[in-house]
Parts: structure tokens; sequence; C-alpha cells
């Protein structure tokens, strides 16, 4: 070897040297140290094999080879050495015993090597065997030759340990495992090797003992990387290192893997061990692996195992059924070996156990953990070591890991189930509702706890008040969510009762088709009302804490959000609370505890009377258990008749007389008073005197717009003896035709009826949900409109249906304000459906104690004939004011003649006010309003508008309204309400359907 | 590989934990489940003896305490003891119970459906930094007043009033009405749930 040579590598390009280079592991990591721009040279005997590697590794970078002879000359000579790998386990493997020439030699070189590296400060690793090693302490009785390889290692390696502890040269002991593969040296270890050999040539693996001896393995890639790893590792320095897979294979485990890849051979046989030494398990601990060090195996076991099968197959020119696998298809045939053993299933003595289904799918599951050896994760040495990393995962996982994977899988939990939930809920299958709200209650409180896990985070970054908010809101809405398990728990019996409802129908020959009733049913919903008005109260308190949340603590984004939370669930309050005030009264009102009777009247609008129109039939609706029991028809002059018959004659009230100058009065006219209430209690006493129903629970007034509404819904109804489908536009005309051609005791209309409110019950109980939710918004909007009155003698309902302005109230406290008209067509035409009606009321506040208000009605009749139904309206109007209003200007009475009284808190103007046809007049009245603080409320420095504008039932929806309010200059409006404001005036334009509620507050300044 | 299985297994622990928690699993074993099953419920009904159904089950008659309920709501059934049982219907009542509190049902069954009295019970809420309880107060009348510690509080369809914990005098009146006075503890975490059942004062002609 030449010196100069050496002096042509680049400084930077580092010098390596491989001593006992002709084996597996000296030529794959000359290779990539070449590969890597390294100088090698390579120290070995020259002969044919390594001459061909010569060549062969020449392709590759500069490469010199030196003979082992000549190792004392080249490290006399040579002037830089970066790196010594010394590899000395192949070598000591090839030749178990030495003379003790050869001995001494092999030392002297390794001495050699150790001084050249010292000298240049060389990074150096003496590559020992690990089984030479083990075979020192394993077999107590194993006495090695003083020759012998083991010997040879034992002393190199000390000689290496005192060249660092002395010399402090950089060097490391690599104790390397039995390399697998695809250039395997596997022939080296005659038990493993053993077994590849009957794998590939013999029907059964033998074994002999017991197979419990232990192999340290490891892929040739493996090894090569972990011996440049661990060289160039500074942390290695003086270490002894066991470089091989870190759990230790019995002979026993390998076969079984090699079984599991499909060999020749197909089963295990032990054979006795002849040459049976005693072992000591477990005696022999391994050095430090490198994994210690940062050196990971890339290759799986079975990977390094079905490679080497594959060499032997070759080896002897046989056939492998499978060819060597990838990773995946590795695995895909061991599941199919796990399933082939299942299916075909054990044999234990004469019982067969075959896997059924279950065990299967069990097995596939649980499948790759069986691969889990918990002996080896927790054998002793590691267990402190899993508890210590356990210990200190479990906190952070508690705290951080399971909270934000908690909120995140729970929160999409509930986004997926919103939608399922409002379908369940369309479909009233309650179980299911029930079922998703459970769910989404538990979802919530996962999300609630997993938050509270959280709040170290808060407190450490000082922001306890976005914790406290959102505690708030996330403990509402868990609230609420557990408030509508209960309401739909509660509820049960009401969806079950509206599923299964089914009508009794055909009343016409006074029988009902099913006596299905639903008493029990009702039983429980009365028994549930405590609980679903519980639940309401839970979600009302949810709501208002939701509403509460403070959203200035939040950043901007959020504060959005939350205010969309606000906003969606603030209606669900009113919702609720509707739900949990009517199961109060449901049950009694649908006869529970026996039969209720509801007078219903309908009422014809073209012919405006005080509660919507001329009366011109009623039914009788009997109610018992939740079916319709009752059902009786009936035009209202055959009642007014009946009472005649009976001899009773009845005298109008004083202000009706006296306004009408009537001598009689019934069913027909009990509508006089506007206040729908007292209506009500005039009409119910008709029904009684004459006899037709022994008892009301309740007057119901309809109108036919309403029935319009539905027959617009339904595209009209065809109704048994009738030729024409019944539609909206046809229903006036046929109703008022009957009613028109009147006679007593014919049954005409009342026939016509009966069979109209079979077909709409009827239709209402066949129709879907959707259907039915138009029919509900249809009845519901008739209710605003005030098409349809209400007036149940129980407590409870009437209650309710006052709070919603659905009672036909007309009330001193609730219209305290502006003027209520009543009109009353006493013209016995329909001038009524030919009427445009204005309506204008100009306030102005002077002060908190006095107000001016100028109103005008103004009626136009588009009437032009006086043939029925068109005419003159001759118009009875009664004006409800304030009591203490003090009237000073009154215009537009016919002929100005009209009078004042007092009722029941108001101050009532009353006199004709008729509309010959084609032609407009215009009424007008001001008045002042002194001690208004009933009406303007002081609070602090605030100021309340609270009123009601009155609505008369049966009065065009497209009647137009139009309000100014004026207030002083020092007040500042807050609230608005829907009116538009210029300066100090509030105005609206409105077309008047419902009742208008004023609320209106102002700040004093 | 060791390290492959000790990192799974380690996962599958967490896992298994993790699906634990979410479905509650450890709060159902039973031994924990037995050991939450500690709520009391207290029914006294004055003047007079009522037989006791929770959930239509017979726990005997007032005055008693209920012990080791489980956390969860339930009906109670107060059925006065009478001969005229007509004039005294059943009086039905649902009351949610959490675990480590005490409710209270003090009633008087009146005639014709009317009763007087309170119910109390706690139910949690968070504990946010400010270390505060709540009570709620309510009842079937539309007016009434409330007063805590003789002070006047307003008055709104769902009243939650965050207060400090400790022992408040609680006054709801109403015209028309007998008014009411009971002392309630206020407790750290949780909301005490009040409703108040007043009696009509009997008019004389």
């Amino acid at each position: 070897m030449q010196e100069k040579s050496f002096s042509k590598i680049k400084k930077q390009n580092p010098i390596s040297i491989i001593v006992h280079s002709s084996n597996i592991i000296g030529t794959n990591l000359a290779k990539i140290l070449l590969e890597q721009g390294s100088k090698v040279i390579l120290i070995d005997t020259f002969d044919s094999k390594s001459k061909g590697l010569i060549s062969e590794l020449k392709k590759i970078g500069e490469v010199d080879f030196v003979d082992i002879g000549g190792i004392d000359d080249l490290m006399g000579n040579i002037g830089r050495v970066d790196y010594l790998f010394y590899i000395q386990s192949e070598f000591l493997l090839e030749n178990q015993t030495f003379t003790s020439k050869d001995f001494l030699e092999e030392s002297n070189n390794l001495n050699l090597c150790l001084k050249v590296a010292q000298k240049y400060n060389a990074k150096s690793s003496l590559i020992s065997s690990v089984s030479l090693n083990e075979k020192l302490t394993q077999y107590p009785d194993y006495k090695p030759s003083s020759y012998s390889s083991e010997e040879l290692q034992r002393y190199s390696e000390t000689l290496t340990a005192e060249y660092h502890d002395r010399a402090k040269i950089n060097v490391r002991i690599i104790r390397v495992g039995t390399a697998l593969g695809k250039e395997s040296n596997v022939e080296k270890f005659t038990s493993l090797n053993q077994l590849f050999e009957d794998s590939v040539n013999s029907d059964a693996i033998k074994i002999a003992g017991e197979g419990l001896d232990v192999h340290y393995l490891i892929h040739l890639s493996d090894l090569i990387f972990g011996i440049l790893k661990l060289t160039f590792s500074s942390e290695t320095n003086g270490e002894v290192i066991s470089l091989c897979n870190d759990n230790e294979y019995s002979t026993l485990s390998i076969a079984y893997k090699l079984l599991e890849l499909n060999p020749n051979a197909t089963e295990i046989k032990f054979i006795a061990n002849p040459n049976r030494k005693r072992v000591l398990h477990d005696q022999y601990i391994p050095a430090p692996n490198a994994e210690k060090y940062g050196w990971e195996q890339k290759k799986r076991l079975e990977k390094s195992i079905a490679e080497t099968l594959d060499t032997k197959f070759k080896k002897y020119n046989k056939k492998w059924a499978v060819p060597p696998l990838d990773e995946s298809a590795y695995k895909k045939k061991l599941e199919e070996i796990r399933t082939k053993k299942t299916s075909k299933g054990k044999r234990q003595g004469n019982v067969s156990i075959v896997a059924t289904p279950t065990g299967e799918a069990v097995s596939k599951v649980l499948g790759p953990l069986k691969n889990i050896n918990i002996k080896e994760i927790f054998r002793s040495k590691n267990l402190f070591k899993t508890l210590t990393i356990f210990l200190i995962l479990l906190p952070i996982f508690y705290f951080l890991v399971y909270p934000l994977f908690s909120i995140g899988i729970n929160t999409f939990a509930i986004y997926k189930s919103t939608s399922e939930l409002s379908e369940n809920i369309s479909d009233l299958n309650n179980e299911n509702v029930k079922d998703e709200l459970t769910s989404l209650n538990r979802n919530m409180q996962n999300i609630n706890r997993g938050f509270e896990n959280l709040n170290w985070i808060f407190l450490l970054t000082q922001q306890t008040d976005i914790y406290d908010e959102t505690s708030t809101l996330l403990h509402a809405l868990e609230t609420g969510s557990e408030g509508l398990v209960t309401l739909a728990d509660g509820t049960e019996p009401l969806i079950r009762y509206l599923d299964e409802f089914e009508p009794a129908l055909s009343f016409e020959d006074g029988t009902s088709t099913t006596t299905r009733e639903y008493t029990n049913i009702l039983r429980d919903l009365e028994k549930n009302s405590d609980k679903i008005a519980e639940s309401s109260y839970k979600i009302s308190q949810a709501l208002q804490a939701i509403d509460q949340v403070n959203k200035e603590v939040y950043p901007q984004f959020i504060q959005e959000n939350i205010g969309e939370i606000q906003t969606a669930v603030s209606p669900l309050r009113k919702n609720i609370d509707d739900v949990a005030q009517i199961v109060q009264f449901l049950p009694d009102t649908l006869g529970v505890d026996g039969r209720k009777r509801y007078l219903v009247l309908l009422q014809n609008p073209g012919e405006l009377r005080s509660t919507g129109g001329w009366i011109t039939s009623y039914v009788i609706i009997g109610v018992e258990g939740g079916q319709i029991r009752e059902l009786k028809v009936d035009d209202v002059y055959e009642l007014d008749g009946e009472l005649k018959n009976q001899g009773k004659n009845f005298e109008p009230p004083s202000d009706m007389l006296e306004a009408l100058e009537l001598d009689l009065f019934g069913l027909s006219l009990s509508n006089w008073e506007p206040n729908f209430p007292d209506a009500a209690k005039e009409a119910k006493f008709f029904v009684k005197e004459a006899g037709a129903a022994r008892s009301v629970d309740g007057v119901i007034t309809i109108d036919i717009y309403l029935l319009q509404d539905l027959l617009d819904l339904w595209g009209g109804i065809n109704i048994p003896g009738e030729r024409d489908l019944i539609t909206s536009e046809n229903i006036y005309e046929k109703v008022f035709f009957l009613h028109e051609h009147f006679t007593p005791g014919q049954s005409q209309k009342a026939t016509f009826l009966t069979k109209l409110a079979d077909e709409v019950i009827s239709k209402i109980a066949s129709s879907d949900f959707e259907e039915n939710s138009q029919v509900f918004n249809s009845i519901l909007n008739s209710l605003e409109t005030k098409n349809i009155l209400l007036y149940f003698n129980n407590v409870n309902a009437q209650r309710y249906f006052s709070q919603r302005g659905w009672a036909g109230e007309l009330l001193a406290r609730k219209h305290n304000f502006t003027p209520s008209p009543i009109e009353w067509n006493w013209g016995a035409n329909k001038a009524n459906l030919y009427l445009e009606r204005e309506q204008q009321i100009k306030t102005e506040i002077l002060s908190l104690n006095e107000i001016e208000v100028e109103y005008s009605l103004t009626l136009k009749n588009n009437s032009v004939s006086e043939n029925y139904p068109q005419g003159e309206y001759k118009n009875y109007l009664r004006l409800y004011l304030p009591q203490s209003a003090e009237v000073s200007t009154v215009t537009g009475f016919s002929k100005n003649n009209y009078s004042t009284s007092y009722k029941k808190g108001f101050k009532i103007l009353e006199g004709w006010f008729n509309i010959p046809t084609s032609t407009t007049k215009e009424l007008s009245v001001s008045y002042y309003l002194e001690n208004a603080n009933d009406i303007l409320l002081v609070e602090e420095d605030e100021v309340f508008l609270q009123s009601t504008i009155f609505k008369q039932p049966g009065t065009s929806k497209k009647d137009s309204l139009r309000m100014d309010i004026t207030y002083p200059e020092n007040w500042a409006i807050v609230e608005e309400g829907n009116f538009d404001r210029v300066r100090f005036n509030l105005i609206k334009q409105t077309q008047q359907d419902r009742e208008e509620n004023l609320y209106l507050i102002w700040e004093l300044q | 590989m060791a390290k492959f299985l000790k990192i799974t297994s380690i996962l599958l622990i967490f896992l298994a934990l993790g699906v634990s928690m979410h479905f509650g699993v450890f709060s159902n074993l039973p031994l924990v489940r037995d050991f939450h099953k500690n709520a009391v419920l207290t029914v006294n009904t004055r003047r007079g003896v009522a037989d006791i159904y929770l959930d239509g089950v017979d726990y005997g008659q007032t005055p008693t305490s209920i012990t080791n309920l489980a956390q969860g709501g339930y009906t109670v059934e107060l059925e006065k003891i009478t001969e005229s049982s007509d004039t005294y219907p059943k009086q039905s009542f649902y009351i949610e119970l959490y675990r480590n509190t005490e409710a209270v049902i003090d009633i008087e069954i009146a005639p014709n459906n009317f009763k007087s009295g309170h119910i109390l019970f706690y139910a949690p809420i968070p504990k946010t930094f400010n270390q505060e309880g709540a009570i709620s107060i309510r009842s079937d009348l539309r007016d009434y007043e409330i007063r805590i510690n003789n002070e006047r509080v307003e008055q709104k369809n769902v009243i939650t009033y965050k207060l400090k914990p400790g022992e408040y005098e609680i006054e709801v009146s109403s015209d028309g009405y007998e008014s009411i006075e009971f002392p309630a503890i206020v407790r750290e975490g949780y909301d005490l749930n009040v409703r108040v059942y007043l009696l009509p004062i009997p008019m004389n002609f």
C-alpha cells in the first residue's frame, strides 16, 4: 500500500478501515461507506473470494484491499484513519478453535489496529457476537478451551475496553446477533439453521429438546445500519452494546413462525436431545440494546425469516408455494392461516371445537392482539418503566387529551344527530326521539366534563371569565337537554294520543264508528303534567342562563357564534312553555273524567256582529275519553224556534234593547257583547235553555275564512251527496245559499254541515305530519287573526287562551289607550263583503300624565245596489274609549246623534254610523287622557307604554291602520317596536289583520 | 417491536379508559353505583298523614325520610289518608334527585286540589371560579312576591339568584293567599330549586 495513494484523498473524505472484511457484514458495510464517499481499506486474507469482492466494490468507490499479513506495513505507513471497524464476529464464528499462534496473531492485529485508532483519534468498533458471549454465561457446565472463539472474543473485548479506559480511545464493542435475510449466515448457527433446513426439506420441523433455547436475531440491513449508527454516535463511546432484536426468540417460537409461512414442513416434532446441556434460562443478560442509542429495527422478524427461508428454497432449487412476502401480504397471509385454523376447528380428544360466527368475528378483531406478548412487555425490568410512562401519561390524558378528544367527538355526534332528531320529531317517533335526546344529553355531559377538566388552562392563562361564562353556557345546554329528555318522557302519552287517534266518524246517524277511547293515555298525560311543567321550567332556566351569558368576554368571532346560539334557542322557551301549559288542561278538556260538550258557533263575517259575524249555525261536540262521542249540527233558527216553541222569551240586554229596539233575544243575537267570554256565556245559556245540551264546557266561534283556508290547503274536498267539489270559492255560496233558503224543520243545511265536519275531521286524521302542520298553522293563524275565538270553563285553558289573545276579550286594563270600535250590521245584508275600512290614531304624549288622542274611522261601501247581498251598511257603532277619556270632539255619527255610557271600565260612544251604497264616510273623535299614569309607567328614568290596539273579530285582514305617536323632546326612545321614527314622532302604517301590541320605552333626559 | 407493543398497549388502555368514561362505565360499576345511591327524600304533610308512592312504589306514610335513592327523576304521589278521598285528590309531583343531596317535600294537602307548602331540591350547577351557589324560586301563581332575608327580589318567570353559600330565610307571598316562610341552605356548586304552593285565604261574607 502506497502512502501517497492516501494523500490523494480529499481532506473531507473520511478513511475507513474494515478488518476481517470478507464476509457479509464487511462487504455490506464497505458498500455503504463507499456510497457515502468514504475511502475504504479492507483487510482480510487475500483469496479468490476477496478478489471478487474487490472488483465489485471498486465499481462503487475508492477501495483498497490489504492482505492481513501486511497489516503491520499498512498501519505503519497510513497517514490518517477516521473509522475502524474490527469485524471479529464472523471470523470467530467461522473458526471455532484456534492455535496459539493464530490466537496471538489475531490479538496482535487487534492491538495494532487500536493503537492506530488511538494515534489518529479514529472512531472504532469491535464487532463481536452475542451468541458467543451468551455461551460463556448460559451454560454453567460449559468450559471453553483456552484458544476457543469464545475466549478470543473475551480477550479481544477486554483488550478493547482497556484501550478505552487507559488510552481513552473512541471505541465501542458491538455484539451482533444472528444476521437473517437474503445473504444470511444462518449456517453458522446449528440449531437455528436446522429449523430452516427442515422447513424446506422435511415434513416436520424437528426440535431437539424443549426448544426453549434463545436466539438473538437481526436482519442484515438493520445490522449494517446499526453498526454505522453506533460507531458514528459519540454516546456509544466506551459502551458494550447488543445489536439485535430486543426480544428473545426461542427455537420453538421461531419454528411456529416458520410454519405460519407455509413451508414444506407442516408440523413440529420434538426429538430427544442427546447433547442436552443444562441451561440456566434468564441467566444471560445481554448488554444494553442498541435501541437505547436510537437505533431502530426496520425489518420485522417475520420478514427476515421469510427472506432467509426463501434463500434456503433457492439453495435447494425447490419451489416455495409462497414467495417472500412484503409486509401487507405477510399480514394477509397470517390472517388466512389463522382463519383456516379456526374454520377447521381444533380437536381436543374426541370433541371438535368449531368456531362460531361470533367467535370468528372476535378472533378477527382481536387477531392482531394475539401477537402481543404481555409477558414481554411487562417483564420485570420493564415494568417500572412502563408504569412510570403510564403514570406520566395518565394526567396528560385526563386533563388534556381526553377532554379535547371528548369535546371534539361529542360535538360531532351532536351535529350528526340533530338532523335525525328533527326527522324523528316529524315522524312522531317518540321512542327514537327519547333515545336521540338521551344520547344528546350524554354528549353534552361529556363535553361539560371535558371542559371542566380543562379549567387549569384558563387558570394559567388568567382567563377565568371565559371559563365561567363558557361553563355556564355548556351547563345550560346540558340542563336544557336534560329537560328535553324529561319533556319527551312526559309528553309520551300526548304523542301516543296524536299518533293513535282514530276519529269516530259518520255522526250523521248519531252513532260513531269506533269505540276506541283514550282515557288511560289521557290519565297518563295528566299524571305527567307536573313532570312536563318541571321539564319546561328546567328548559326555561337553561334558556335564561344562555341568554345571560356575557358575550363580551369572548373574542369577536366567538361572540357571533354565541349570539347565534342565543337566537336559535330563544323561540324554544315559548313553544315548550306552551306544551307545559296545554298539558295542564288537555286531559280535562278532552273528557278524561267524563263527557265535555263544546258549542261551536259558525259566524258569517259578511254580516258583521260584535264577535265576528251573524251566527248562522251551531254545532254541539261531545268529547269523552279523548274521543268525539257526539256531534250535532243545526241551524241557529232551529234553536231560536225551539225556545219560542217552549214559550221561553228572553229580553235583550238593556243597551241592546235601546240601540236596536228589539223585542226578542236568542242565540242568533247572543253575540251582542264585544267581550267574547260574556257573549259565550249568553250563547251557553240559550243552548241549555233550549235543551240542545245539558251542559256546555266551552264555546268556540269559527268563521268562513278558516274553512276557506283549509279548503285551499287541500284543494277542495268531496262531500257525499254533493255533486261538486267543495272549494274555498264555492263554500260561501253553498252555506249561505242553504241559510238563505232555510225554512224551519228543513235539515238540508244541517246535513251538509255535518258531512262537512265529518270530512274535515277525517281529512285531518288521515293527513301526515307535514299536511297537519299546515292545518295547524292555518288554525293558529286564524286564532291570531281572531277568525277563531275560544272560551272554556276550564280555568287553566281559559287563562292560556287569554294570555295569547285567543279569547276574544275586550278588557279595560288591556285596551286602555286607543279607541276600540265595535260594529253591528243591522241591514240584513252582507254589506261587509263590500266594505273598506281605514283607521287613523294620532297621539300626542304631552307629559307623563297627559295624552291627547285623535281618532278617525273611515268606511267606504263599495256596494253598487240595494239588492241582497249588497246594500246600505246599516251600522250601529260602539266606540269603547278609556273610562277617563275627556272627549273634546265627536263627528260622523248619523245626524250627529250619539249617546255616551259607561261599562266595565270603558266610556262608550254609540250611535248609527250608516254608509249608503257607493259612499265613504268618516267618524272622528278627539279625547284627552289626564292621569295617564296607568298607561305610562315610570320606573327610575325610563317610561314604559304598554297597550293593545283592538281588532274586532270578523273585520277584514286588509283594513288599514295608521298610527302616529308624538312624544316630548326630552324623551329618548329606547324601544320603538316596529314603528318608524321621525324626530319625535313614531309612525306606523299597517294592515290590521290582528291585534297590535304596543310596547315602547323611553329614557327621560 | 417491543416498543411498538408497549405504545399500542398504552394507547389501548387509554382508549378503553376514554370509552369507559364516555359511556359512564365507571359510575355504573356495582360498588360505585351503590356508593352514589345516597340521595335522600324527606316527605312531610302538614295537618294529616298521607301515603307515599315513588314511581308507583309504596314507601309508607308521612312523615318519613327515604334514603339510598339513586340519582334521577321521580314522580312522587301523596294520597291523603281521609274518609273523603274525593275532596282530597291524589297529589303528584315530579322531583329530580341528585347524588349527595337531600330533597324535601313539605306540603299541606287542602281540599279541592289546593295545596300549600314547598318543595326543595338541589341541582348541580357549574363550579365557577366565583364559588357561588344559587337559588331558584317559583310558584304556580302568576303574581307573587319573594323576599330573601327580608329583602324583596325582582320577580320574573324564571328566577335564579346567584348567592354565596349559607342559610337564607325565604318568604313568598301573594295577594289573597297565605304567605309562607321557610329556611333554605344554599350550597356552592348547587342550585337550590324551590317550588312554592300558596293556599288561598278563605273569604268571609
